[in-house]
């Protein structure tokens, strides 16, 4: 039981219990879902809550990259248009959604599904990795993008995984580490700023 | 040491968490404190001030504030960053296994500057191009001398009689080996110390604590391994638990480059 809603009714009480555990949901935006929705017309509530059911029913993981698809293979996967001989490895499959909103990137993807994280006991046999080697071995990729997230775990996945497929042929590389669009230079870090500095290229 | 309301001290950063939206979690090992825990705030979106310097194994100078239950990091700058050790994967695993020892064996708001010395130390040289095979043994024997665990290798523990280099049972819950008549009093040693990992135990030991070790000395592979075992087992009964990272540790030492054999 979460917030200062005691007089709530146990129905209600549940409700607000379970928007507090969504992410950014704290027990007072929670009260107020909740006695919004209390508001809503019928239909409307049974709306939200079939798109919530049928979200869970319907998506799984696309057995070619695993991100997170309602089809099998993905679009991404079966789209021919795409340059297929690009693979990019991330973390997560909200970075795919990140990637592709920028659209410079056409080829394809390969979730892994976290990273290597030895203080939290999580190793390379947890994430994706073993089925990213069996791709390469029966798809034929000119260059790997290792666009893992750029920090301490993230650049171990990277190194272990460049170790693993630096000999079978594709190039390996990876996104340019540097300044924020619209960030300050005094406040960029030293260690950011010091590979801004040697990424640097011709104006 | 007291702390204020606001305050600042100089820490290596251990470990963090994600916690809620956009925060973190971070344990440091500070240099007049001992272990803290600190929350910062905003960390994982981009741009946050204080996102870059927060990474595990920086030395930072970091400013706090005292909370209730957590500390908060207001500001924080990096005195050394180590991208010697973050660009070598066998060095981030190495170093990373340092980091968890520190974390299992440090106590919090409790200095303990020696330890501190230590594990800032063996971070530089693991920066360093070179560095000897058994340096991570000898970070081992001092953080348990520090901590107020040194294992015994001179003498039995028994009956205190001072043991000339052979082959002994090892001890982990006695806390180090013992004598050929002592054990007779025992019935079950799984561990067994060789003449030749003895020697390296005791030369490790015998080293200066507050000095890197010097890499001149070429020791065996092979008693580097049982040294390695015997140090392990002797840290899990210490620790009470099994350590996560030395499974990465030993999966990456093992591997050489372009080994793909481990998932084929």
């Amino acid at each position: 039981m979460v917030g200062d809603s005691r007089g709530a009714t146990p129905p209600v009480q549940r409700l607000i219990d379970e928007f507090n555990r969504l992410p950014g949901i704290g027990p007072k935006s929670a009260q107020r879902l909740t006695y919004h929705l209390i508001r809503m017309p019928v239909e409307q509530a049974e709306s939200l809550a079939s798109a919530i059911t049928s979200m869970k029913n319907q998506i799984i993981l696309c057995s070619v990259c695993f991100n997170i698809t309602d089809t099998d293979p993905c679009d991404i996967c079966l789209n021919n248009s795409r340059e297929r001989s690009k693979l990019c490895v991330v973390e997560q499959p909200l970075d795919v959604v990140a990637l592709e909103r920028t659209s410079s990137f056409d080829g394809l993807y390969h979730v892994l599904h976290g990273s290597i994280s030895p203080i939290n006991g999580i190793g390379p046999e947890d994430l994706k990795i073993r089925e990213l080697l069996e791709r390469m071995r029966t798809e034929s990729f000119d260059e790997i993008i290792l666009a893992m997230n750029p920090n301490l775990e993230g650049e171990a996945t990277s190194m272990y995984i460049n170790r693993l497929i630096g000999d079978l042929g594709a190039r390996i590389t990876r996104p340019a580490r540097g300044l924020p669009v619209g960030g300050d230079l005094e406040y960029a870090d030293d260690a950011t700023l010091g590979r801004a500095l040697e990424g640097r290229q011709d104006f | 040491m007291t702390r204020g309301r606001n305050y600042q001290t100089e820490a290596i950063v251990l470990k963090y968490r994600p916690i809620g939206e956009s925060d973190r979690l971070i344990t440091f090992f500070s240099s007049t404190l001992g272990r803290i825990t600190g929350i910062a705030r905003g960390v994982r979106r981009p741009g946050s001030r204080l996102g870059g310097s927060l990474e595990p194994l920086n030395i930072v100078q970091v400013s706090l504030a005292r909370g209730r239950l957590f500390e908060t990091v207001s500001e924080t700058s990096v005195i050394k960053d180590f991208d010697g050790i973050k660009s070598d994967l066998n060095k981030v695993a190495l170093a990373l296994y340092v980091a968890e020892l520190t974390d299992s064996f440090a106590d919090d708001w409790s200095s303990n500057q020696k330890l501190y010395d230590l594990v800032g130390r063996t971070l530089a040289d693991f920066n360093k191009n070179e560095y000897p095979l058994y340096l991570i043994h000898f970070f081992e024997l001092k953080l348990l001398k520090f901590v107020g665990y040194d294992p015994e290798f001179w003498e039995c523990v028994e009956c205190r009689e001072k043991l000339l280099p052979d082959k002994y049972p090892f001890a982990p819950d006695m806390g180090g080996v013992l004598c050929s008549k002592c054990q007779l009093n025992f019935d079950y040693f799984p561990l067994h110390i060789s003449l030749g990992a003895m020697k390296i135990l005791r030369y490790l030991q015998r080293q200066k604590d507050n000095e890197s070790i010097s890499s001149g000395v070429t020791l065996p592979q092979l008693d580097l391994k049982e040294v390695s075992e015997i140090l392990r087992n002797y840290l899990r009964f210490v620790a009470e638990r099994q350590l996560k990272s030395t499974a990465f540790l030993d999966l990456v030492t093992e591997m050489p480059f372009g080994d793909t054999s481990k998932f084929t």
